[in-house]
């Protein structure tokens, strides 16, 4: 069985378990502490390191995600190990083995691949669009369109058609990114790719550059607006 | 132009920013007329929204005169044309869109990956309203680009003024939507927390949907004169004088309301344990949400009765009272307001003289004075109920 942690929902759990380590490390009985220091170190770190992974949720995609889960594994058993080795007991020692030990068994139930259960065959995805099938197949070949909503060149044209039940339109399964796919349902539907650009923004901050934003400045020049 | 910009929890900063342009076929630019702050803005103003950014411009509810259309819009819009615009972004041609529920529209948020990895799937983009929606610009501005403009500007008649116009945007917007989702119909009992803009619209619109009893929730005295005075209320409780749940029993012959509606959402009051409780935890981020209005709502309504939720959430929250929920037979109703769909609507009311909204304008301040304006709509100072700006004046 493939093991239950897909790459996405690793994503979720590090922000909530980075997020929550700094918050915990604040608590009246650890502030001050050896381990309430130790864990908003390590919280922060793995904030740190999974806004440069190259997963889902990532906002710089550097590191590769097995590389992401060897940290992981590297910094339970260290967080384990270090009220050994700077000589501390009760507390902090009890903390620390314990977020060590979820940290672990975190890493454990991970799939090494980032599918989790129930991914399908790899890479494939799906949308539904309010168009007959014959249309959409139309728009699929139409290289113009391509290009417009594949501006990667990332579409392979390996697609499946079927009927949506109940007169829903029509279902478009296709080995692509949800990026590609969201924006030929935008195009096919709406006839235009939304998007934030022409709406400026004011002085940004420091965090601005690694937030998984678009950025509205460089999607306004290539619209020649 | 002028801008308001988030600036970090609690700031907010009047900036010179570019003006907006047109980027796709169905845009259109407006000068924006009359704008307010709205409660949900105070959830990004205090820093409960994750994914805003420094430099974002704030502000969803709002009029306008169009001043650009761009191609695609221009068989519904013209330069000069006067709109109230939808504070959800929806391009009108979904699944979604063509059964009126615009706030779930597949195709107005370019940044639906987020809200995708938090809640499966993405609702519509809304303006100003963090990169969760979309990131778009909001209207705290001189200038806005209107995304799917042909869908979401509705012209404003003639002979209805912008103060009046501009709460059909979003606050008479929402507070008729959650009376309209609980199905509010003659003879009823609805109780309604929180007598901000939001609640004091969805009492008036119980009312002309035919409620015989309003109950209106709320701690200031001011507030709940307003309920009693402009918005129908029959009767009012402050909850921080009497136990709330136990009041509405005695009130309603122990039956409890018909319809409860939550015009309050995440960042709800409550003293004693159970505040410090939640407190504790949201402050730890261990929780996201104060959700004391939810749960009242559940265990006051009448078995078999509906909850409207107005009030907005953001994800997760502890001691949901499910048991109750589900062994009373309650139903939950839920959503963002499909304001495309019922900002027509209103305006006709408004033209009618149904209901004036223009009553919960309470102040009225510029651009500059953004972090004055924030603060005094936060801590609804000088009985402020809402702040409008004017930045075309």
């Amino acid at each position: 069985m493939r093991p239950p942690i897909g790459s996405r929902l690793h994503g979720v759990l590090d922000y909530l378990t980075g997020t929550k380590l700094i918050g915990a490390s604040f608590l009246p009985v650890l502030r001050g502490r050896f381990a309430g220091k130790v864990l908003r170190a390590a919280g922060a770190s793995h904030i740190a390191y999974s806004l440069v992974t190259r997963y889902e949720l990532g906002a710089v995609k550097l590191l590769p995600y097995k590389a992401h889960l060897g940290i992981d594994a590297a910094g339970a058993l260290g967080l384990a190990a270090a009220p050994h080795l700077a000589g501390k007991d009760g507390l902090d020692r009890w903390v620390l083995v314990g977020v060590g030990a979820y940290e672990l068994g975190a890493v454990l139930l991970s799939d090494p691949q980032g599918k989790g259960p129930g991914a399908g065959e790899p890479g494939w995805r799906a949308v539904t669009v309010e168009w007959p099938e014959a249309e959409v197949s139309a728009f699929l070949a139409d290289p113009e369109q391509v290009s417009r909503f594949s501006p990667g060149g990332d579409w392979q044209g390996e697609f499946r058609l079927r009927e949506a039940p109940g007169g829903r339109g029509t279902e478009l399964h296709a080995k692509a990114s949800a990026d590609d796919l969201r924006r030929a349902k935008q195009l096919i539907e709406a006839g235009e790719v939304a998007t934030a650009a022409g709406g400026p923004a004011g002085r940004r901050g420091p965090l601005s550059a690694v937030l998984p934003t678009k950025d509205t400045g460089a999607a306004a020049k290539g619209a020649g607006a | 132009m002028k801008a308001i910009t988030w600036a970090g929890p609690n700031r907010v900063a009047c900036e010179e920013v570019p003006d907006p342009s047109i980027v796709n076929p169905r845009d259109a630019i407006l000068k924006v007329t009359a704008t307010t702050i709205c409660g949900s803005d105070l959830h990004l103003y205090d820093g409960y929204i994750p994914a805003m950014q420094r430099g974002d411009v704030l502000g969803h509810e709002f009029i306008g005169e169009v001043v650009e259309v761009g191609p695609g819009a221009r068989d519904s819009l013209a330069v000069g044309d006067r709109v109230c615009v939808s504070p959800m972004i929806s391009c009108g041609a979904c699944f979604f869109c063509k059964q009126d529920l615009y706030s779930l529209c597949d195709n107005g948020n370019p940044d639906a990956a987020i809200p995708e990895a938090l809640w499966g799937q993405s609702p519509c983009g809304i303006f100003g309203y963090s990169h969760m929606t979309g990131g778009y610009a909001g209207s705290h501005a001189e200038y806005i680009r209107v995304p799917f403009a042909d869908v979401g500007a509705k012209k404003v008649p003639e002979g209805i003024e912008d103060t009046k116009a501009l709460f059909c945007s979003d606050a008479f917007a929402t507070g008729y939507f959650a009376a309209d989702l609980a199905g509010v119909k003659g003879g009823d009992v609805v109780a309604v927390w929180g007598a901000g803009a939001v609640g004091l619209f969805a009492m008036a619109s119980a009312r002309l949907m035919g409620a015989e009893r309003v109950i209106a929730i709320d701690r200031f005295s001011d507030r709940l004169r307003l309920a009693r005075e402009k918005a129908g209320a029959t009767d009012t409780i402050d909850y921080e004088a009497v136990d709330v749940v136990e009041h509405l029993k005695e009130m309603t012959g122990g039956r409890g309301p018909d319809v409860c509606v939550d015009a309050v959402g995440m960042e709800a009051h409550h003293g004693g344990a159970q505040g410090a409780y939640d407190r504790t935890k949201q402050a730890l981020r261990l929780e996201s949400e104060r959700p004391y209005v939810i749960r009242e709502a559940i265990m006051a309504c009448r078995k078999g009765g509906t909850i409207s939720m107005a009030g907005v959430y953001g994800a997760f929250v502890d001691k949901f009272p499910l048991g109750a929920l589900m062994n009373k037979a309650l139903q939950l109703r839920t959503g963002q307001v499909h304001a495309q769909s019922y900002i027509p609507r209103l305006l006709e009311h408004v033209e009618r003289g149904d209901v004036d909204p223009s009553f919960v304008a309470t102040h009225e301040m510029s651009l500059d004075q953004a972090q004055q304006a924030y603060r005094t709509f936060k801590q609804k100072d000088d009985g402020c109920v809402r702040v409008v700006f004017r930045p075309a004046a």
